[in-house]
């Protein structure tokens, strides 16, 4: 009898765990995983989305000294 | 095969000439298709080439370690005799680019991105040691990928100033750009930045007609000439033409770096399901048709937008255009027929190998306050002896004559006038992807059956594909309209209707070939040929087409030419001052495979 008891305990107790996890995978997903997802895609879009239409190039005629440089 | 490959990639087999230039630069462009080394000098490009043509692999984006060897070579220096050594673009602003794309298309890119960074972090960002590894101990210099372009397509031109255009898939950051050129002054004043590029809004179609990005845009603008622009419409929804004569893509159409593919559902929803790879090889599917006639239609509408915004901000009436979008010769033939320009340049090689000899002639000409050569052309390749000659015609132990020039002409003349197809390989091969004379397969433009006859026995190419001309440049009105000069083939032109049926075999189904001009000083022996042609057919046209096997570079070396002859149905290969003609008996190898589509568009 208190061996059943206590193996229903222990699955019970098992079952919550996994619950537990569960909600803690998801609450991390929610708060860590999408903010950064959402953010980074916001960001991307947004630097690719801006460059649209005739700009001023950033260097229009270079020199030897910003020939020297590879950035 | 893999000998002769190696035998054809030996930079000892080079003609060689001591430069006695006060400045030697060297200017190299690689990493993402058609690598190329190009040496510059006092007197302009020196020698350039395209590592493709040494290592066999058609469109080699590696390091040109043996396109560096050979042009050094050519000019009789090493790598410590250099001034200056310029890589045509900056890595590590084009590695920012690559960054945030990668950002945008989180986490669908993921995919692409890791075999990117490897190739970044292996290779690709420590550019300026694998330079060092040549011999050379000074700095690296680094240009703008469209500054690259810009410079290819100004310098090399006779003209005191234009307005400079370039339109590539993507650089650092740019797709297009306005510059202008005066005197030694070279300055890009406006640029659009990726992702709105016309070149990848081309390629984007190229993939989904099935063809292989960054070679089979050539097919779609010869398949475009049997549609209608039925879909001009849904195209023009994708790329937007601003009231500034910018342009913009629809981003919700396109899937760059996101998937395999580089187009959205949306774009099938508009355009239907994409074309397997290799499908459209066969018989002309009207849909793939239409689709390519509209794609090509509204190119021409937003490249003539951003040409009169280049003429409005300089005021000039010359243009220089480069960059991969300036390969695109009816787009070309347009701008001169529409006459926004009284004169107009295109270098032998817009593309990225170009950008080699254009970092280097920026250096010169705009840094070094060094004065412009001005003497356009475009045979900076490698040149073989008589005696090289010999030696690989006696390797291959097949039958050959030596003669003098003008027998060799006259030969060569009354072969393509009695109907033979036959290979032509004389002096510096051609820099750039054009065949011009030096490296070329000719046959008689007015045969209706030739085109039909080369495809079938050496070229195997689509039948949609059209071949071009060369014509004396003297002679061009008598055959075409609008069309003032073209030494590098880069104008397609409306043949006059009157002529449309005395050479049938260079004019495509629109009425239009893709037109080199030939003048006596631009290949003397190849204007020979030509003048030979006028006296024999009274026309001085030849079709000329790339002398190479599909799916393959151009050949570089007499072994290369000797082994595409055994491999085809080539009546003669008139080999420098060799005739050289099939073994009796010979059944010549076919070949017959498919060269495999990359449908991907690549922006790394």
């Amino acid at each position: 009898m208190l061996r059943s008891v206590r193996a229903e305990m222990g699955a019970y107790i098992e079952r919550v765990g996994e619950l537990q996890s569960g909600i803690l995978l998801s609450v991390m997903y929610l708060v860590v995983v999408a903010p950064v997802w959402l953010a980074l895609r916001l960001m991307g879009r947004r630097l690719l989305e801006q460059q649209s239409g005739w700009r001023r190039p950033r260097d229009g005629r270079p020199t030897l000294d910003t020939l020297r440089e590879p950035y | 095969m893999a000998a002769t490959a190696r035998r054809s990639a030996d930079p000892r087999h080079v003609a060689r000439a001591v430069l006695r230039a006060t400045v030697r630069i060297l200017g190299i462009s690689c990493f993402y298709h058609d690598a190329a080394a190009c040496l510059y000098g006092d007197e302009g490009p020196v020698a350039a080439a395209e590592e493709e043509r040494f290592t066999r692999k058609k469109h080699d984006s590696s390091f040109p370690a043996r396109s560096i060897d050979w042009v050094l070579q050519h000019a009789g220096i090493t790598a410590h005799d250099l001034d200056h050594v310029v890589f045509y673009e900056k890595p590590v602003l084009k590695f920012g680019r690559i960054l945030e794309m990668t950002v945008d298309a989180y986490p669908e890119g993921v995919g692409h991105f890791t075999p990117a960074m490897q190739s970044w972090l292996r290779e690709k960002l420590w550019i300026a040691d694998r330079i060092r590894k040549i011999g050379w101990a000074g700095e690296v210099l680094y240009g703008q990928h469209h500054l690259s372009h810009a410079a290819s397509a100004y310098y090399p031109s006779s003209f005191d100033e234009a307005a400079v255009v370039t339109l590539d898939g993507v650089g650092e950051r740019a797709t297009s750009t306005i510059g202008r050129g005066n005197g030694l002054e070279l300055e890009l004043l406006e640029e659009i930045d990726f992702p709105h590029s016309l070149g990848l809004l081309y390629s984007v179609f190229t993939a989904f007609l099935g063809f292989e990005v960054n070679e089979g845009e050539y097919k779609l603008m010869g398949l475009a000439a049997y549609g209608r622009p039925r879909y001009a419409d849904q195209v023009r929804r994708l790329v937007l033409v601003a009231d500034d004569r910018s342009y913009r893509l629809d981003l919700r159409y396109f899937a760059f770096s996101r998937r395999p593919a580089a187009w959205s559902a949306l774009f099938e929803d508009a355009f239907g399901r994409p074309f397997p790879p290799g499908s459209l090889e066969g018989e002309i599917d009207q849909r793939a048709a239409d689709i390519a006639a509209s794609i090509q239609e509204v190119t021409e509408e937003a490249i003539l937008a951003v040409a009169t915004r280049a003429r409005d901000l300089t005021g000039s009436r010359r243009l220089c255009f480069g960059g991969g979008v300036a390969q695109n010769v009816l787009a070309n033939g347009r701008i001169l027929r529409e006459r926004l320009f009284d004169q107009m340049y295109v270098p032998s090689a817009p593309g990225d190998s170009g950008g080699a000899l254009g970092a280097a002639a920026y250096v010169t000409h705009a840094v070094l306050r060094l004065p412009r050569s001005r003497a356009p052309h475009a045979y900076l390749g490698p040149a073989y002896t008589s005696d090289d000659v010999r030696r690989a015609v006696a390797e291959s132990g097949l039958p050959s004559r030596e003669v003098d020039r003008p027998q060799l002409v006259r030969e060569a003349a009354r072969m393509i006038a009695g109907g033979r197809i036959v290979g032509w390989f004389q002096g510096r091969m051609e820099f750039g992807p054009r065949a011009l004379g030096a490296r070329s397969i000719l046959a008689d433009a007015r045969d209706p059956a030739m085109k039909e006859k080369v495809n079938a026995r050496i070229k195997y190419r689509e039948r949609f594909r059209p071949f071009a001309p060369s014509v004396v440049r003297d002679d061009v009105d008598r055959y075409f309209e609008d069309l003032p000069m073209s030494p590098f083939m880069s104008f397609a032109a409306r043949a006059r209707p009157e002529v449309r049926d005395v050479i049938p075999a260079v004019i495509h189904a629109d009425g239009t070939s893709r037109i080199q001009t030939v003048g006596p000083d631009d290949q003397p022996v190849y204007y020979e040929l030509l003048q030979e042609l006028g006296r024999l057919t009274g026309h001085r046209v030849v079709l000329n087409t790339s002398f190479n096997l599909r799916g393959e570079p151009i050949v570089a070396t007499p072994a290369d030419a000797l082994e595409c002859f055994v491999r085809t149905s080539l009546d003669a290969l008139f080999l420098e001052n060799l005739i050289v003609e099939p073994r009796p008996m010979e059944v010549a190898e076919r070949k017959g495979e498919r060269a495999t589509t990359v449908r991907t568009i690549a922006v790394s």
